[in-house]
C-alpha cells in the first residue's frame, strides 16, 4: 500500500464529493433545520436550548447517516458501473491504496461537513446565549456553548466512520447499490439494537439463543456506546472509560471491515 | 430563438408561473368557503407503549422525546382553552411519560407535567395520583435531584393534603446531596402549620424564587396571588362587618365614601371584588384568580 497513491485517491474522492451537490444541500437542509428549531422552541416552555441542542445533535448525526450511506455505497460500486475501475486499476495503485483512499476521502468529506454544521450550530447556540435574560441562564443545566457538545459531535463522527466503512465493504461485492444501501442502513440500526440482544435471556426461554444472541452481541458494533448527547446536553458526566472502550472498540470494528472489504475487492474478477 | 425572443419567452412562462399562483391560492380560499372545515379528530396517540418507543426512536430518543414535550405542551394548552365538558386532557398523562422515557434526565418533563396534571379540573386533568407516578419516576431515573423529592412533598402537600407525607418528603429532600437549608425549615413548618397560609406561601415562594424555568415561576405567581386574594378577602369582610355595624351601606362606593376604605379594592389580577347581598366578600369568578383554593384563615 502506498501512502501517496491513497492520497491521491482520497483527494479525488474529496473533490468529487465537493462538484457533487448532494452534500451541499444536505448541509444546507441541516442549517436550515437547526435554525427552524427557534421556531420550534416557542411550543417547549422554556426549554428552548434543550431543544435547539437536540435538534442540531440529531441533525448532525441524521445527515452524515445519509452522506455516509449515499456516497459510501457508491464508492466502488460508481467506478464499475463507469468502467473507470479499469483505468484506475491500470495505474500503479494497488487495490488496497485505491480501498483505503475512497475511504479516507469520504471521511474527510464526512469531517468537512460535520466542522460546517458544528460551525453553523454553534452560531445558533451563540445568538440564543445573547438572546437570553441571564436569569434563565442561571437554570440551564449546561451553558450554550458548552465545549463538551463537541465531544459528542466528535462521537457523531466516529459513529460515521463506521458507517462509512460499512458501505464501503457491501460496496465491494453488492452488485446493486441499493441493496447496500439496506445492509449499511440495516448493520447501522442493529448497532443501536445491541443493548437489547446482551439482555435477551430475560425475555426468551431458550439458553442456546440466549448465548447466541449474547455472541452477536459481542460481534456486532455498539453504536450506543458512542453517544453521549443526552449526557452533553443535560450536563451530566461522561464515562470516560466506556467511551474510550467503545471508540477503540469502533476503530477495530473499521479495521476489521476495511480489511475484508480489500480480501473481497483483491479476488474481485472485473473482466 | 434569437436572445430578445428567449427573454421574452422567459418572462411569459414567469408571468403564467404567478397566475397559477395566483389562482392556486384563490380557489383554495374558494374551496374552503364552500366546503366547511372539518372538526379536529380525536386526538390520537399512534405509539403508546414507551418501550416501543425507545426502541423505534434509535439514536434519536432526545429529539423524540422534544416532540412528545411540545405535543404535551400544546395538548395541555389546546385542552385548557376547550370547551368540550368531558373527556379533555386524555393524552396528558401518555405524552408525559413517553417523553420521560426517551429522555430519562428530562426533568422539566416531570416537574412541569406534575404541575400540569395535578391542576384540578378544567384547568388541569386534576390527578395527582399521576404527578406523583411522574416525578417517581424522575426520582428512579435520577436519585440525586432533591427537586423531585421536594414536588412530591408539594403533591402531597397542596393537592391531596397530607401534611405528614409532605413533610416527611421535605424531610427526605433536604438530606439530598445539594440540598438547600430551607427544605428542612418547610418540613418542620408543613408538620406544625400544615394546611394553613402561612406555608403554603413559604413553599410557594421558595418555589418561585428557585425556579429556573419562566412557567414554574408563573404558576408560582398565580398560587401567591391567589393567597394574597384569600389574605384580602378576610381584611375586606371585617372592614365589610365593622361597616355594617355602623349602617353604613354594603357597596364599595359607600364604603369608600365613608373612609373605611380607599378605593375599590381589587384582587392581584386588578379584577375588583365582589361585594355580594349578605355581605359576603368574594373573588370575581370572571378573575383569572378564580376559583380560590380552600384554606384556614390567616392567623
Amino acid at each position: 500500500m502506498s501512502l501517496a497513491a491513497i492520497r491521491k485517491v482520497a483527494g479525488a474522492v474529496f473533490k468529487e464529493s465537493v462538484r457533487d451537490r448532494v452534500p451541499y444541500s444536505l448541509v444546507i437542509f441541516a442549517v436550515i433545520l437547526m435554525a427552524a428549531s427557534f421556531l420550534m422552541s416557542r411550543l417547549t416552555a422554556g426549554q428552548d436550548l434543550k431543544v435547539i441542542k437536540d435538534l442540531g445533535l440529531a441533525t448532525m448525526n441524521a445527515m452524515g447517516l445519509l452522506i455516509a450511506i449515499f456516497i459510501g455505497t457508491g464508492l466502488v460500486a460508481k467506478e464499475v458501473e463507469r468502467r473507470s475501475i479499469y483505468a484506475v486499476l491500470a495505474k500503479p495503485v494497488s487495490r488496497a491504496s485505491f480501498l483505503v483512499g475512497k475511504y479516507a476521502g469520504l471521511v474527510l468529506t464526512l469531517a468537512v461537513n460535520l466542522g460546517l454544521m458544528t460551525a453553523a450550530f454553534y452560531l445558533m447556540l451563540q445568538y440564543l446565549n445573547w438572546t437570553t435574560d441571564d436569569w434563565i441562564k442561571q437554570g440551564w443545566r449546561a451553558p450554550s456553548h458548552d465545549p463538551r457538545l463537541l465531544v459528542a459531535i466528535a462521537l457523531i463522527g466516529v459513529q460515521l466512520m463506521l458507517t462509512t466503512a460499512v458501505a464501503l465493504f457491501f460496496s465491494t461485492f453488492s452488485t446493486s447499490p441499493m441493496l447496500s444501501m439496506l445492509f449499511t442502513l440495516a448493520v447501522w440500526v442493529a448497532g443501536h439494537f445491541s443493548g437489547d440482544l446482551r439482555n435477551i435471556q430475560t425475555a426468551i426461554d431458550s439458553p442456546a439463543a440466549a448465548v447466541l444472541a449474547q455472541g452477536l452481541y459481542y460481534l456486532l458494533p455498539n453504536l450506543d456506546a458512542l453517544d453521549v448527547k443526552n449526557e452533553v446536553v443535560h450536563g451530566l458526566p461522561i464515562a470516560w472509560n466506556a467511551v474510550g472502550l467503545g471508540v477503540a472498540a469502533t476503530m477495530a470494528y473499521i479495521g476489521v471491515l476495511i480489511g475484508s472489504a480489500v480480501l473481497v475487492f483483491n479476488r474481485r474478477d472485473f473482466k | 430563438m434569437s436572445a430578445r425572443a428567449a427573454g421574452i419567452h422567459d418572462r411569459g412562462v414567469a408571468l403564467v408561473v404567478a397566475g397559477l399562483l395566483v389562482a392556486a391560492v384563490g380557489l383554495q380560499a374558494a374551496r374552503e368557503g364552500v366546503a366547511s372545515p372539518r372538526a379536529d379528530a380525536a386526538p390520537l396517540l399512534w405509539l403508546q407503549s414507551t418501550t416501543a418507543a425507545r426502541r423505534l426512536a434509535l439514536s434519536f430518543t432526545d429529539l423524540a422525546a422534544d416532540v412528545y414535550w411540545m405535543r404535551a405542551v400544546v395538548h395541555y394548552g389546546s385542552e385548557r382553552r376547550s370547551n368540550a365538558t368531558a373527556g379533555r386532557y386524555g393524552l396528558l398523562y401518555p405524552l408525559l411519560d413517553l417523553t420521560t422515557t426517551l429522555d430519562p434526565h428530562f426533568d422539566v418533563a416531570a416537574r412541569l407535567g406534575a404541575i400540569y396534571l395535578s391542576e384540578g379540573y378544567p384547568g388541569g386533568p386534576g390527578r395527582p395520583d399521576q404527578a406523583l407516578a411522574l416525578l417517581e419516576k424522575g426520582l428512579r431515573n435520577d436519585p440525586t435531584r432533591w427537586q423531585y423529592r421536594h414536588d412530591i412533598g408539594f403533591v402531597h402537600y397542596w393537592w391531596l393534603k397530607d401534611y405528614p407525607e409532605a413533610a416527611r418528603q421535605f424531610e427526605l429532600a433536604s438530606q439530598m446531596p445539594e440540598a438547600p437549608q430551607w427544605l428542612r425549615t418547610m418540613a418542620a413548618v408543613t408538620l406544625t402549620k400544615g394546611g394553613d397560609r402561612t406555608g403554603a406561601r413559604q413553599l410557594w415562594t421558595e418555589l418561585h424564587d428557585t425556579a429556573d424555568v419562566d412557567w414554574l415561576r408563573r404558576a408560582a405567581e398565580f398560587r401567591l396571588g391567589q393567597l394574597s386574594a384569600l389574605d384580602d378577602i378576610d381584611a375586606l369582610t371585617a372592614v365589610v362587618a365593622s361597616a355594617r355595624a355602623r349602617g353604613v351601606a354594603l357597596d364599595w362606593t359607600a364604603l369608600v365614601r365613608a373612609g373605611l376604605l380607599r378605593g375599590v379594592p381589587a384582587d392581584p389580577a386588578g379584577v375588583p371584588y365582589v361585594l355580594g347581598p349578605e355581605a359576603a366578600v368574594a373573588i370575581d369568578p370572571a378573575s383569572p384568580l378564580a376559583p380560590l383554593p380552600t384554606f384556614e384563615a390567616a392567623p
